[in-house]
């Protein structure tokens, strides 16, 4: 397996020229050197040398980064930084236990029938203790998390017991393969039917693969790499066997892991596999993108009156076409009634980093308030993205800070202005 | 030094958390862009001039080391602790305090990173011409500590013209205010400028003041492209000789273009070893004027292609290939040493042929480009930091090409300063006498001699 000896070279490759800072959102915080990624490289060549031990400091600073690949952006020498802490974390696992209840979820992760289960305990607790909000919930007594703390409200049916394994539509010009994800599997089940109404109503016949799973990146961020690398080489497997024209996801930390981590982590899997990865890779886009740059969509669009502004993923760079920066703001341009105000920084992280803000919630609100700043300023209603980390994380600061703004999936707005075109054709896909 | 009660004794004058102890930690402050390393003893991140006064008369007394430390972007060392001590952490003095339109001046923290600075200016219609490559991160007490240049140091000169005034924290824990608002000045004393290129040696740096210019209106950008660097490097003097100054004169050799076409490219010609990149600004007048004598001059000299951009995004293209050296070789080479050896304008083509030679004679891989309207060069070496005995080459190609550049009237430095990489060469450019002065200036502001010592004039710096 892959390990961060491997990244030897890349870690030396590092020139310390400090350019990262201008793109480090943990650094433009907290303005110290330890969390920049110039900092980790120092770090984990010193754990390499042998110059460090594995120490509880060490974790601590490893786990600041966010694995937002922003300073990777900015790097004269292409350092990627995230793989670098992907696998530094997994060389500290080897000396220092990952905690219990980490270890807990990502065994449930692993396995679809626990996840399953897990989700649907997890589900009853919530409407137990929690009160719903929209599509999120908060504590009805405030122990864990405070009661003006939103958190993403699990839906008792995953996805996959709502629809068929395919999505057939008459005539279809061609067939995709939908990734869910877990977030839109098993929490915001909207975004799912949002996804197959639009396709579908574009002569997309979609493929619904029951048996894929997590794509692996919240436990291979968490010191789980042979874990993580299971599920990831599991879901190439069954993403390459598809006879499909497309792959689609509607997360793009989703994408990223599949499209950019195979030939990082994978490499020694063998030939076939890299071709393999390499299939799906060429194949993979986000759904936005996907309507917009590849397949087409109908415009036959109803008015909104919605004034719209984007909030860009960090992990945008796999796309093969640039889709995740122009996708939806073409669909937004193609909708009538629909204004895009662009805040000043939409390429800036809002925090969220995956489950960053759970182990690191203070810090990640910091970053998130200037977000909010930049978000206020735009006189927006909707803040769209298409990363359900960012949506969550994001509605949970607009919540906080009283602000009217909600947040969306840019394919949910496509859905709307189909449904105000003309009368729904499919109620639900089944 | 009892680390651990001088950590106490810190933590009660700033806070624990701001003192970082753990080697974890110290780690990340033992270098800048220079790849000198030396862990310092603490680190204390300091956010405030009342702070900084506690620590530096905490540090005097028990005669400790400080080396103050922003953005770390420096290319010689000048923040590496190589005297242990405490590295003292600005990089949270980040406030602008003032941008005064009407006087054309600007009173900044040090801490602020230029790029930021310059945000703020560009909306008011104001322009702060220095522009080191590290412009995005790196900050202006860094820019002024080390009298950081860039491209448009031909026509605009480098930080050192645009300060007025420094606030700054010397020996005995005092404040020092120096200089202000006035764009003239014959008070005593110039010690607003003692302070640019001190590089930490004379006290801690926490405010700026400096003078602005109104945003130039247009400009024009050129490539002009020779087979030889020779007719590149005489080109660039006839320009200057001509009287015509224009904002950008920046050359690359055969070696860049290479890297650059090897990695993405832009069209580069990778057989032509002298590409010049001309850039005029000013008035629409002014730059008409400029950009047609420039291309007379160019044309006179048979060059092999000159291309002059018609819009924006022709000029952004002419400089996409110099824009990209810098990654181009970073992504194909582990360690690139940036030097920045300075001679007289009409020396650039001697100076070119002595790197060159020093490459040749060391076999070191040695790539010219720099900023030839100004004498600015940088002779760019390619290696790996973990190859020692190609290191030990490196060292003597350094002071080959040190030696050359003071043999034909040059500096050590254009923009980068001295700090460990160089100070081996100090005496060659100085002598004993320029040195005793030096060290009898720190003296006066530096008693007990706890600012960034050994930097400037002790000998060391080798990489192998």
């Amino acid at each position: 397996m892959v390990e961060l000896r491997d990244f030897y070279d890349e870690i030396y490759n590092c020139l310390q020229c400090g350019f990262c800072l201008a793109k480090c959102p943990v650094h433009r915080e907290e303005r110290v050197e330890p969390v920049l990624a110039r900092g980790q490289m120092n770090l984990a060549r010193a754990l390499l040398d042998g110059e460090l031990k594995p120490s509880r400091k060490m974790e601590e600073l490893f786990y600041m980064c966010q694995l937002c690949t922003q300073c990777t952006e900015g790097c004269p020498s292409n350092v990627h930084t995230a793989n670098v802490m992907i696998a530094a974390r997994a060389e500290l696992a080897k000396h220092r236990p990952i905690p219990f209840v980490k270890k807990l979820i990502f065994n449930a992760m692993k396995n679809p029938g626990k996840m399953s289960t897990l989700v649907k305990l997890g589900a009853l607790g919530q409407s137990l203790f929690f009160k719903k909000k929209e599509n999120m919930c908060h504590e009805r007594i405030p122990v864990l998390f405070g009661s003006d703390r939103l958190l993403p409200r699990l839906s008792g049916r995953s996805l996959f017991d709502q629809l068929p394994e395919v999505v057939k539509v008459r005539d279809a010009r061609m067939r995709v393969a939908y990734f869910t994800g877990c977030f839109t599997t098993y929490v915001d089940n909207e975004v799912g039917h949002a996804v197959l109404r639009t396709l579908t109503r574009n002569g997309i016949e979609v493929v619904v693969p029951k048996k894929q799973q997590c794509c692996g990146i919240p436990i291979l961020a968490h010191g789980d790499l042979q874990g993580g690398l299971s599920l990831l080489r599991r879901n190439i497997e069954l993403l390459a066997g598809l006879d499909v024209d497309y792959i689609v996801v509607d997360c793009t930390s989703c994408g990223s892991t599949l499209t950019e981590l195979p030939e990082v982590f994978l490499k020694d899997a063998g030939e076939e596999f890299a071709a393999k990865a390499e299939k799906v890779k060429g194949k993979l886009y986000e759904v936005t993108e996907f309507l917009a740059e590849v397949a087409g969509f109908d415009k036959e669009l109803g008015e909104l009156g919605l004034k719209v502004t984007y909030h860009v993923p960090c992990h945008r760079n796999w796309s093969q076409v640039d889709g995740i920066r122009s996708g939806p703001r073409k669909l937004m341009e193609a909708i009538p009634g629909v204004t895009l105000v662009e805040m000043k920084e939409p390429e800036w992280c809002c925090g969220a980093a995956g489950s960053h803000m759970l182990t690191h919630y203070e810090l990640a609100s910091r970053i998130r308030d200037r977000k909010l700043v930049d978000i206020a300023s735009t006189g927006a209603d909707l803040v769209m993205s298409p990363c359900p980390g960012c949506r969550m994380h994001i509605k949970d600061g607009l919540n906080q800070k009283k602000m009217h703004q909600d947040t969306i999936h840019p394919i949910q707005i496509l859905d709307k202005a189909y449904e105000a075109a003309a009368p729904r054709e499919m109620k639900k896909a089944n | 030094m009892d680390k651990q009660a001088v950590r106490k004794d810190l933590e009660g004058i700033l806070s624990p958390k701001r003192v970082l102890t753990a080697p974890e930690e110290l780690i990340s402050y033992q270098n800048d862009a220079f790849p000198y390393r030396v862990a310092p003893d603490l680190v204390a991140i300091v956010e405030n001039v009342d702070e900084i006064v506690k620590v530096v008369k905490y540090a005097e007394k028990n005669e400790i080391p400080i080396i103050p430390r922003a953005a770390a972007t420096g290319l010689s060392g000048g923040t590496c602790p190589q005297k242990g001590g405490i590295v003292m952490d600005v990089m949270r003095l980040d406030k602008i305090i003032e941008i005064d339109q009407r006087n054309l001046t600007a009173t900044v923290e040090c801490g602020v990173i230029n790029k930021d600075f310059q945000d703020e200016l560009a909306k008011m219609g104001l322009f702060y011409p220095p522009d080191p490559s590290s412009w995005t991160v790196s900050t202006i007490g860094g820019n002024v500590a080390t009298r950081a240049g860039g491209p448009k140091g031909v026509k605009y000169g480098t930080t050192e013209d645009y300060v007025l005034g420094v606030e700054a924290v010397i020996g005995g824990g005092e404040i020092l205010k120096a200089g202000g608002k006035t764009v003239k000045f014959s008070s005593g004393y110039d010690l607003p400028h003692l302070f640019a290129g001190s590089e930490g040696t004379l006290g801690i740096m926490t405010k700026v003041t400096v003078r602005l210019i109104p945003l130039p209106e247009t400009k024009k950008t050129m490539m002009v492209i020779f087979d030889t660097l020779d007719e590149a490097a005489q080109t660039v003097s006839e320009i200057i000789g001509r009287g015509i100054i224009p904002v950008c004169l920046e050359l690359m050799d055969k070696i860049s273009a290479q890297c650059v076409e090897s990695w993405k490219p832009v069209g580069l010609p990778t057989d032509a070893d002298g590409i010049l990149l001309i850039e005029v600004d000013g008035d629409e007048y002014e730059v008409e004027k400029n950009a047609k004598a420039i291309e007379e001059v160019c044309r006179s000299m048979k060059p092999r292609e000159f291309k002059l951009a018609r819009s924006a995004e022709e000029a952004e293209q002419l400089w996409l290939g110099r824009r990209s050296v810098f990654s181009a070789m970073a992504q194909q080479y582990t360690t690139v040493l940036v030097e920045d050896i300075t001679v007289p304008r009409t020396k650039i083509p001697d100076i070119i042929r002595a790197c060159r030679e020093a490459g040749r004679k060391h076999d070191v891989i040695v790539s010219v480009l720099g900023h030839a309207g100004d004498g600015n060069i940088h002779p760019q070496v390619l290696t790996d930091i973990r190859d020692k005995e190609e290191l030990a080459r490196v060292d003597a190609a350094l002071a080959d090409i040190a030696k050359a550049g003071l043999e034909l009237g040059g500096t050590l430095s254009g923009e980068h300063g001295i700090g460990v990489a160089k100070s081996r060469f100090f005496v060659w450019e100085h002598g004993e006498v320029g040195k005793k002065v030096m060290m009898g200036i720190k003296a006066a502001l530096d008693p007990k001699n706890i600012f960034n010592p050994g930097k400037l004039f002790e000998e060391g710096g080798q990489l192998a």
